[in-house]
């Protein structure tokens, strides 16, 4: 039986947002044959989501018991994984009804393929809804031009946090990388020159903004900011040399 | 002019023995025509060490501000290196006189290896160096022979704190693993996977027993069982999809 694993990091101050990102999670509908599992691995010292989790019948839980930050989180996750392809949710945000079933149709209908992107819906603090702007063209999306544009840009023209991805590509490529800022654009730069992926129209997720939220914290927006894009450039680069 | 860039992930509690680190390094004669540079990134929210690193002419320091973990802190070192091959040396270990030179030396005869393993003495609290056996055949290494070791074993067949590998590889590869633990195991599999290298039979380093070393902390061995987990996963999916850089 084909098997979906969705990751979430999650830490003790998610603990109002978990219960409706779990319920988004029981209540996917999946293409026929394909089974889900809810890899929710916990960081920080003092754990507390064990109940909230259980809820779940898909889920499987694990606390880190000391606080690793999100890439450790998420890689120890992984290294739990059964599926064939892994799926990122963060903690504070919701799957869509379907999110699940588009990515594993395109897999199946493009069978080259190692990587789905979806786009979220962006849900803001005063309850207004907004559009996230795709930055690439829609459809098969091949090696280099991620790349290219992060390159460019200095900026991801993905969001991250709704990929689907073979998880053994992700292993090869050891998982999230250890980069301050930006450890999953990394993660989606080396895989994305190295294989095809697709980016779909569709939205598949609710991106929840929230006083929470790591990004709004003034840590977050330091000088590391710049040292980890040049990270994932170097990357880019080091596997364009090398391959 | 070719350099080497010795990368230190340094934090405060090792400011008493980083000097002696930097003088291992001062110390060091390299092949006629290299140069190397020291790059030493602290770890932590309020860093200490720049005055120890003003007292060596190649270092470079550079202080985070925050706590990154020893990962993260090595790979913003290996960020901002210039040299065609990166050595990682620890803040509190010593490079062995002519260690850096071994090294070199072993990639100029062998053009095509991709990384060098160092040979370690231990460095007792006494000072004195007590000599430990190889854990596996010295000499060159074919790729993928690491990480049968690995899988047969369940452990590195060296100490992967003495490694020394060519910049781009390391890059490549993503440098060192966002892995609680290991996270320079997980490295070496990657590379070692990818390219031949060398295991040193020449003592290239010195390992500092000591009370604040990180693996003798008492909540050390909890996840390690996940990170060989991940390691192990990490080859096998190399193998399987025959790539990984």
């Amino acid at each position: 039986m084909p098997l979906l694993s969705i990751i979430t990091a999650a830490h003790a101050g998610r603990a109002d947002f978990l219960p409706s990102t779990g319920e988004s999670v029981a209540s996917q509908e999946l293409p026929p044959g394909w089974e889900l599992e809810w890899l929710v691995q916990e960081d920080g010292s003092e754990p507390h989501l064990a109940e909230i989790v259980e809820t779940v019948p898909q889920a499987r839980y694990h606390a880190n018991g000391q606080q690793r930050g999100i890439a450790d989180t998420r890689n120890l996750a992984l290294s739990r994984a059964r599926g064939d392809l892994v799926r990122t949710l963060d903690s504070d945000d919701l799957l869509l009804p379907g999110a699940l079933a588009g990515p594993i149709e395109r897999f199946a209908e493009h069978p080259e393929l190692h990587w789905v992107a979806t786009r979220p819906k962006y849900l803001d603090r005063d309850g207004t809804w907004f559009t996230y702007f795709l930055l690439l063209p829609t459809g098969i999306v091949r090696p280099r031009v991620v790349g290219d544009y992060l390159m460019r840009h200095r900026m991801c023209p993905l969001h991250c946090a709704g990929l689907t991805m073979r998880t053994a590509s992700v292993r090869a490529l050891g998982g999230w990388a250890a980069n301050p800022r930006t450890e999953d654009i990394e993660l989606l730069a080396a895989l994305s020159e190295l294989t095809l992926g697709y980016l779909e129209p569709e939205e598949s997720w609710i991106y929840r903004m929230h006083d929470g939220q790591t990004v709004h914290d003034p840590a977050w927006g330091s000088n590391l900011v710049g040292t980890s894009y040049l990270m994932v450039h170097n990357r880019i680069l080091a596997i364009r040399e090398r391959v | 002019m070719p350099l080497v860039s010795v990368l230190t992930a340094a934090h405060a509690d090792r400011a008493p023995l980083l000097p002696a680190t930097g003088d291992s390094l001062a110390a060091q004669v390299l092949p006629a025509g290299w140069e190397l540079e020291w790059i030493i990134e602290e770890d932590g929210p309020e860093p200490v060490l720049a005055p120890v690193a003003a007292a060596f002419p190649q270092a470079s320091h550079r202080a985070l501000g925050a706590r990154m973990g020893v990962a993260s802190t090595r790979n913003l070192a290996l960020a901002r290196a210039r040299g065609d091959l990166v050595h990682v040396l620890d803040s509190d270990d010593l490079l062995a006189p002519g260690g850096l030179a071994t090294v070199i030396d072993a990639f100029e005869r062998h053009p095509d290896i991709g990384w060098v393993a160092g040979q370690a003495d231990n460095l007792m609290p006494d000072g004195s160096r007590v000599a430990f056996e190889p854990l596996s055949p010295t000499g060159r290494v074919e790729a993928g022979a690491v990480n049968d070791y690995v899988l047969e074993h369940g452990r590195g067949p060296f100490h992967p704190a003495g490694l020394t590998v060519r910049t781009d590889l390391a890059r490549a590869v993503g440098g060192w693993a966002a892995l609680p633990r290991a996270e320079d195991m997980a490295l070496v599999v990657a590379v070692a996977e990818l390219a031949a290298g060398y295991h040193t039979p020449e003592v290239t380093w010195l390992y500092r027993q000591h009370p604040g070393q990180m693996t003798r902390g008492d909540d050390w061995p909890d996840l390690d069982p996940a990170c060989w987990q991940a390691i192990r996963q990490r080859i096998e999916s190399m193998r399987k999809w025959g790539k990984g850089v």
